[in-house]
């Protein structure tokens, strides 16, 4: 008996302790910026200590949640969809078409102990953290989203033209701590990201 | 004999709540929605129009191969056009109503007209393999027949945006740069039913779209000059919004399908 009961706490201590050491932050946007309030990147460890105060009560299975930001309008730069320049001496008729899977509409973050899932997964937080978030069903990935681009344009000799996305979302974040027995598994900031609006903007420069 | 009338009438209640609930699934109406839109095009053989459509259920209406005939049309079929339907392409996925609607883009060819076409109460009618036949409401069509471009203007940055706090998918100001502007500008077309102004300032044009009554996103540019010139801006969709549906109130059209 003694040895079962032994073996059942190693086997917790094993799974409390393994657990992700950190998560990632937003790798499409070149820029991002909450109008009214804080990205979790920004939270500083005294905002971290009293936020944790709220999820710091034990108990014995599951997750405790406190949201700082709960759909905060932000917004955002993203990456460059294509550069182009003609170095050659006469104009060309440049087209440009792009079909895509999966835009950067919903994208996840995290600190601490909390774990993202794979991507193979779909984009969340690991233990079931996405679902006690209650998020609305705007959050929620959709997995087959594709973008089409198509541009046709002239382009001037010593000219480079740029295509690059900005445009608005919206935030929730906070803390979240993970109990099992009693015991705390993981804590952690979480971020949960939407794309709402998102805008193209072509650049020509001469360079 | 209580305790076997009490598993009786539990397991009868327990079975009554399973039926209800499978009807209540299978009571699930297959919708399609589609949102009055100004779609505009300038004349491309190259390129494509999209019309967008939602559904909430996997239906062949989703499905090129199941098609067997597609035109564009009015209301009282005066005018029509067949359609060369080039795909169907799954967009973003959006919550309304309490449900999970898919959107769609079917893509077709562009048909050559060869004069400035515009549809104000555009349909599109789909028919499929089946037989079953879907008509949609579209909004507003215009096609702009291509014409030879003056080159008086050198634009160098292109971008469109809202009014502010503006939750509709409705492009409001369009942006042009320019670092050559050699010609005075008359009026700027943008193929929608309505006028534009403009203001010009030392490097760049804001195109203001005065009235727009349906959703925009996207549109060409035809610059008229005051010597009888034009130039072209070719069909750039300048926003993609994601929350389509709940932001549309009375612009979404309600269908089902079979």
């Amino acid at each position: 008996m003694k040895k079962l009961i032994i073996l059942c706490l190693c086997f917790i201590t094993f799974y409390v302790m393994n657990h992700e050491v950190k998560g990632t932050t937003y790798h499409h946007f070149e820029t991002i910026e909450v109008l009214d309030g804080k990205l979790l990147e920004d939270f500083t460890d005294k905002e971290y200590k009293s936020y944790y105060k709220e999820v710091d009560q034990r108990k014995f299975m599951g997750w405790r949640i406190h949201k700082v930001h709960t759909n905060e309008k932000v917004t955002f730069t993203s990456e460059t969809l294509f550069s182009y320049y003609n170095d050659g001496y006469t104009p060309i008729d440049y087209s440009y078409k792009l079909s895509r899977k999966e835009t950067s509409k919903f994208a996840v973050s995290a600190t601490g102990s909390i774990g993202l899932t794979s991507a193979k997964d779909g984009k969340g937080f690991k233990n079931n953290l996405t679902g006690n978030l209650k998020l609305s069903v705007d959050y929620q990935e959709a997995k087959e989203d594709s973008e089409t681009i198509d541009i046709k344009l002239k382009v001037d000799p010593g000219t480079q033209v740029d295509l690059y996305i900005y445009g608005e979302g919206k935030i929730t974040n906070g803390v979240a701590a993970r109990y099992v027995f009693f015991i705390r598994a993981d804590r952690g900031g979480f971020e949960v990201f939407i794309v709402t609006t998102q805008y193209q903007r072509l650049e020509k420069r001469k360079i | 004999m209580k305790k076997i009338l009490l598993y009786i009438t539990l397991f009868l209640s327990f079975s009554l709540l399973i039926v209800i609930g499978l009807s209540m699934k299978e009571d699930k109406v297959s919708k399609i929605l589609t949102v009055s839109t100004e779609y505009l095009y300038l004349y491309d053989d190259d390129h494509y129009m999209r019309f967008m459509f939602f559904v909430n259920v996997n239906h062949p209406i989703t499905i090129k191969e199941s098609y067997d005939d597609i035109y564009i049309h009015d209301e009282l079929m005066h005018e029509r056009m067949t359609l060369n339907i080039k795909g169907i392409e799954k967009s973003h996925e959006e919550s309304y109503l309490n449900e999970t609607y898919h959107a769609y883009e079917i893509i077709t060819d562009i048909p050559y007209l060869g004069i400035d076409y515009k549809l104000n109460d555009a349909f599109i009618t789909i028919t499929l393999q089946n037989g079953d036949t879907y008509t949609l409401y579209l909004g507003h069509l215009s096609i702009l027949k291509k014409t030879s471009s003056s080159s008086h203007i050198n634009w160098t940055n292109l971008y469109g945006i809202k009014e502010d706090n503006e939750h509709l998918s409705r492009l409001r100001y369009i942006d042009l740069y320019f670092d050559i502007l050699n010609e005075d500008i008359l009026k700027i077309d943008i193929g929608s039913m309505h006028e534009t102004s403009f203001l010009l300032y030392e490097d760049y044009l804001r195109i203001t779209i005065t009235e727009a009554p349906f959703l925009l996103y996207q549109c060409p540019l035809r610059i008229y000059y005051q010597n009888g010139d034009i130039d072209t801006i070719f069909t750039f969709t300048y926003l993609k919004d994601y929350e389509i549906l709940k932001e549309s109130g009375l612009l979404v059209h309600h269908g089902t399908l079979n």
